[in-house]
């Protein structure tokens, strides 16, 4: 096994950087990623990695550097927060179509305006349908683990699609904790070499990237994309078992849920899972059924699997910290919504809009939202399906 | 030419092929052809680095031929050619005598 | 350099195949580009003609490894396949020596691409930038603009710097005047004419109007700025209605007198100090029917006898200058030399087809403008029903004839034009020939009650009891192809009337056609207004080159033996380069698709585009033509550039000219050197 150190969530995801020895790294540096980048490029000036480092002027170049890196043949990374996600996104959905495995970290931010440097999921969520692979962490140190393995997800074969690990700003990317690190062979031996065999710099069989898609085979090329995404899950819970029987960490497609006997349950993501497991644990303890189910891959969305862990379960309140403006509710709500709605007995289902711009959340109000919860499972009423945490009225 | 379903073609947008665009005959967007005089050729090769088409098909460093399959017949070898070597002629001369489109 | 034998034995990197428009020159400097490239290459493209064309699914034209992946990030994007070649490369991975070119139009490198490529080129990675360039892009309007001055209607060529011009207060909706502090050519440009019901206008896609933004029940409407791209039909725009009341023209004129040199026998006549009723009808008829021959001193008209044009015309002169008159069956005739030349200085033109309204009747008190409207329609007009009609074959009269009943309130419809046959009857007379023709109806407003339904007039017409303005709905917007085009700034309200219609200043930008040195403040922005999208047209070469790239160029496909030359140095230097090709259009440039060589040749000829190259700095003319072309020579050889050439343009093409002239001294200054040619 490897050391224990005390990281800051941006460290952490330097530390996973370094170990993984990426050939390219084209990034530009935006609040709370900034300290990812400043550490990864003290390892460069050190030696101690390969990595090219493209420190380019602006995110948009650096997912097209990304883009050409990748489609040369070259391990790429990046790492970005709020609106150098927005700036990106136009080449996202065009590194998602190439199907190349570039890993990115996205550090939640708020995305302007007004200008907000603290945590929310506005930004990834806003890219929620660039084709790209989202997994959320919690903690540091899941932060760490989900990176190196983002890298084999990635490079599966049936896979080829892009990775977006994401952290919350602030929160973990500032905060220290108690990470595990693995060995540096340990996390080469795991990740492997990248072979892409249609590589920009295999000169001898020239490949064309990114031609002209008319009517006739546009459809077909995003079809492909839409299986690539289907095929994930069963991948990412490989890759999630293997990973445990290398770390003692194991990972499945929900973070691991608190749900053994629940009839209340809180759906979150992010570092607000971590309060809520807290209040769960007290909770339980005066024998309350109350449980906690952690989203951890948000694409490709594991609606099958959500339906059964919350089968028999009573009353559901779905934590969103971000706002799709004009829907009913907020992304993950209409996921969980939408994947519940062919269940004979279906939970109740409400939403919490909640911690918007760095907005706290605190065990009171998850207790509230229990209690809520608790009476929506007696009444059998909603009173009011979508309210919000902590907003002054 | 039947078009291949999503399983049949490779994934990514990517095209596997090298210059498979030579498959794709431009020849038919011709309204004059260009025709070669071997007497006044001097094999400059102008016409040959001049041609937006890559239709001048040059053999040991001569003039050997227009590929016809792709000239779109813009005429610059022939505007260009110092010894008047090629002069345009009219497509349609010559579509009855290949079996008449 | 090998020579084209030595490199005709190198596998053509391009196939045939692609859908590139026949003879366009990006294909042609794309060869030869991979012509001179020695090592593999690795090229990207921005997205482009060249993209496009070279790669519809499922076809590619490139036999080698290319990467396409959005319009601004050619550079950027090869910059990360350049870093992983050094990583791998620096890891083992990879022992071949493999050269990156990336290349983007004007579009993707002037503007949207500029951020990447400057980014490139700071970061100094080793690629190759080729930009191949066929054009720019501004906003203006159609020299044919009437501009409303104080003077009266004028050209928008012949607005001056200084005067003073009408413009639409946009806190009081009524009508100012203000200074014109600026005109700038803008060369030749796609042009669209939008059409009101009784307006027209042409115009850039870019060029904004006021339009009126209806913002709902209860809510105030209000004007906003948009663009004729941003436009659809349904639009309501803000028109002028009417000029304030204007005065009696003082007439500047010298008679000759008997005894003046050569004059020895003068019919005498009296020669009126001021405009008045009467002698607008005079010149009304004069208009339709009338001709001047300075040289014999003779003024003439042709109305035949019994025709009550005549009758009144000879009234109407003998009341206002007195003197003899002859007549017969088919015309009048006065011989006074000092008639023919007053008549002639007023500037009504000659010639049937070149009659027109100078600018001074448009100042006019109304009672003096309908007048000379009464006279206009005694000689060609006639009425229909409720409706007035008026025949001519000058086109230019006819809008301006617009314009002018416009001033008055009138209400006009657009401009018919017409073709009759000879012997056909136009009015009471026959024609002597096949004629084109046009003509305008026009007829009295009716008086809206605006009293009896104040909301509804003012939901119709938003500016119903405005005195000066009125809203019109946009009728249709088309495209009308390339025309010469001008900028027009005004200081103050930041707009202007235009062929009646109130236009945005236009922002000032330079043309390559501007000399330098011209003001180039950003227009403020007022309450409602927003900037236009413009900026000028940049030296990219220079730009470039100021990034201390190690080396930069300019070159031509047209001049093989250079542009070789050039790639391969570019190649085999450390770091960042990138040349500027210029890129023949057949399509854009309008011209026969097998003149793209030579036109790409005339260029150079002719000063447009200089080949030279910067080395470390170091500025170096790398072909000199044996004698600079003409610059005429450029303009005649392309569609594009057809309206320069007109008689009233001269003064554009000079300006172009002189431009060019700056430019070469520009860069002979930078390279060392006193003379281009040779």
């Amino acid at each position: 096994m490897g050391k224990i150190l005390g990281l800051t969530g941006d460290e952490a995801t330097a530390e996973a950087m370094r170990q993984i020895n990426p050939d390219v790294l084209a990034a530009y540096p935006i609040t709370p990623q900034t300290e990812t980048v400043q550490r990864f490029s003290e390892f460069v000036a050190e030696g101690i990695v390969a990595t090219e480092m493209v420190r380019v002027e602006s995110e948009h170049s650096a997912m097209s550097a990304c883009v050409g890196a990748a489609a040369a043949g070259a391990r790429a990374m990046t790492a970005t927060s709020a609106n150098g996600l927005a700036l990106m996104w136009e080449i996202c959905y065009i590194a998602a179509s190439y199907r190349l495995p570039i890993i990115m970290a996205v550090v939640n931010r708020a995305l302007s305006g007004p200008i907000n440097i603290h945590c929310d999921h506005s930004d990834s969520m806003g890219a929620r349908d660039a084709g790209w692979i989202q997994i959320y962490s919690e903690n540091c140190q899941e932060a760490y683990d989900n990176l190196i393995q983002s890298v084999r997800i990635a490079e599966e074969e049936k896979v080829k699609l892009p990775v977006m690990v994401t952290f919350d700003g602030f929160i973990i990317s500032h905060a220290m904790e108690r990470v595990e690190i693995l060995e540096d062979d340990e996390v080469s031996q795991f990740i492997g070499k990248y072979k892409n065999a249609y590589s920009l710099l295999d000169v001898d069989s020239p490949v064309t990237y990114g031609p002209l898609d008319l009517y006739d085979y546009y459809f077909e090329h995003k079809r492909q994309q839409i299986e690539a995404m289907e095929i994930s899950p069963e991948v990412i819970q490989k890759i999630g078992k293997e990973f445990g029987d290398l770390s003692g960490r194991y990972y499945d497609l929900m973070g691991n849920c608190h749900l053994e006997g629940a009839e209340l349950v809180i759906v979150a993501a992010g570092s607000t899972a971590g309060t809520v497991k807290s209040v769960v644990d007290e909770l339980r303890e005066k024998g309350e059924k109350v449980g906690l189910l952690k989203i951890r891959i948000f694409r490709p969305f594991p609606a099958k699997q959500i339906t059964e862990v919350l089968r028999g379960v009573k009353a559901v309140a779905v934590l969103d910290r971000s706002v799709s403006f004009g829907a009913q509710g907020g992304p993950i709500f209409l996921e969980i919504r939408s994947a519940l709605f062919d269940e004979i007995k279906p939970p109740a289902v409400v939403n919490y809009i909640y911690g918007l711009g760095g907005r706290d959340i605190g065990v009171d109000e998850i207790k509230r939202v229990y209690k809520n919860l608790e009476r929506i499972a007696h009444t059998k009423k909603v009173d009011e399906l979508v309210g919000y945490l902590g907003l002054r009225e | 030419m039947k078009e291949k379903g999503w399983r049949d073609i490779p994934w990514g947008g990517l095209i596997l092929e090298e210059g498979n665009a030579e498959k794709y005959k431009t020849g038919d967007w011709r309204t004059h052809r260009p025709v070669w005089d071997e007497r006044k050729c001097t094999h400059c090769l102008l016409c040959w680095v001049y041609c937006p088409d890559s239709s001048i098909i040059v053999k040991e460093e001569k003039f050997k031929q227009f590929d016809y399959d792709h000239c779109k017949g813009c005429g610059i070898c022939s505007t260009q050619c110092p010894t008047k070597a090629i002069h345009m002629e009219e497509e349609t001369k010559f579509a009855l005598k290949e079996g008449g489109k | 350099m090998p020579s084209l034998k030595v490199l005709s034995r190198k596998k053509e990197l391009l196939t045939g195949g692609h859908r590139l428009c026949a003879g366009c020159g990006a294909s042609i400097i794309v060869r030869q580009v991979l012509m001179a490239a020695e090592d593999p290459v690795v090229m990207s493209s921005a997205t482009g003609c060249l993209e496009v064309a070279t790669t519809i699914y499922p076809f590619t034209a490139w036999r080698i490894p290319w990467i396409h992946c959005a319009f601004e990030n050619s550079a950027s994007t090869l910059s990360g396949v350049e870093a992983a070649y050094r990583s791998l490369k620096r890891q083992g991975k990879i022992d071949r020596t493999i050269k990156f070119i990336a290349f983007g139009g004007d579009g993707g490198t002037y503007d949207i691409g500029l951020q990447a490529l400057s980014g490139v080129l700071e970061r100094g990675h080793n690629l190759l930038y080729i930009c191949y360039d066929n054009q720019a892009y501004m906003n203006c309007l159609s020299t044919s603009s009437l501009i409303m001055t104080e003077d009266g209607v004028k050209r928008i060529t012949e607005v001056k710097e200084g005067d003073e011009v009408y413009a639409f207060d946009q806190k009081t909706y009524q009508l100012v005047l203000k200074k014109c502090i600026g005109i700038f050519d803008n060369g030749i440009k796609d042009v669209y004419e939008l059409t009101t019901l009784h307006h027209s206008i042409k115009a850039t896609a870019n060029h904004p109007f006021l339009i009126l933004k209806r913002n709902g029940r209860g809510k105030k409407n209000n004007f906003v700025w948009q663009t004729i791209s941003e436009m659809k039909t349904g639009d309501e725009i803000v028109v002028l209605k009417n000029l304030d009341e204007g005065e009696s023209f003082k007439f500047d004129f010298n008679k000759v007198k008997k005894g003046d040199y050569k004059v020895n026998r003068l019919n005498e006549i009296n020669l009126p100090e001021y405009s008045s009723p009467d002698l607008m009808k005079y010149l009304g008829i004069y208009v339709g029917d009338g001709w001047t021959r300075n040289g014999k001193g003779e003024v003439g008209f042709a109305l035949p006898e019994n025709s009550r044009a005549r009758e009144i015309l000879v009234d109407l002169h003998s009341k206002i200058f007195g003197g003899k008159i002859r007549t017969d069956e088919m015309y009048v005739s006065i011989n006074s030399v000092n008639l023919a030349r007053f008549i002639d200085g007023l500037d009504f033109g000659s010639g049937a087809k070149n009659k027109t309204i100078p600018s001074w009747v448009f100042t006019l008190a109304k009672e003096e403008k309908e007048s000379f409207v009464q006279g206009l329609m005694l000689s060609d007009g006639y009425k229909i029903d409720n409706s007035s009609r008026y025949v001519s074959a000058s086109y230019e009269l006819l809008k301006r004839l617009r314009l002018l009943l416009q001033t008055m309130g009138i209400r006009v419809g657009r401009i018919h034009q017409q073709r009759k046959e000879k012997g056909t009857k136009c009015v009471d007379r026959e024609l002597l020939r096949d004629s084109e023709y046009g003509y305008i109806c026009f007829s009295q407003r009716d008086e809206w009650n605006t009293e009896k339904y104040p909301s509804q007039y003012k939901y119709k017409n938003f500016l119903i009891d405005n005195k000066y303005f009125e809203i019109e709905k946009v009728r249709d917007i088309k495209l009308v192809g390339p025309e010469p085009t001008l900028d027009l700034r005004v200081e103050g309200e930041h707009n202007f009337i235009a062929d009646g219609i109130v236009v945005h200043n236009t922002g000032i930008q330079r043309s390559s056609a501007t000399p330098e040195g011209a003001a180039t403040t950003t227009s403020p922005v007022g309450k409602a207004i927003p900037e236009g999208k413009q900026r000028p047209r940049k030296d990219l070469t220079r730009i470039v080159a100021a990034h201390d790239a190690p080396y930069v160029a300019q070159a031509n496909p047209a001049y093989y033996n250079d542009l070789i030359k050039k790639v391969q140095k570019a190649l085999s230097t450390e770091g960042p380069t990138f040349i500027n090709v210029l890129s023949p259009c057949p399509r854009g440039w309008r011209y026969d698709p097998s003149l793209s060589i030579q036109i790409a040749k005339l260029a150079v000829l002719t000063g447009v585009w200089p080949l030279y190259e910067v080395e470390k700095g170091q500025y170096r003319i790398t072909y000199r033509p044996k004698k600079r072309r003409p610059l005429r020579e450029w303009l005649e050889s392309q569609g594009r550039f057809r309206h320069l050439l007109r008689p009233e343009n001269k003064g554009i093409v000079e300006r172009l000219e002189k431009q060019v002239e700056e430019n070469e001294k520009k860069l002979l200054a930078l390279a060392g050197e006193t003379s281009l040619s040779v």
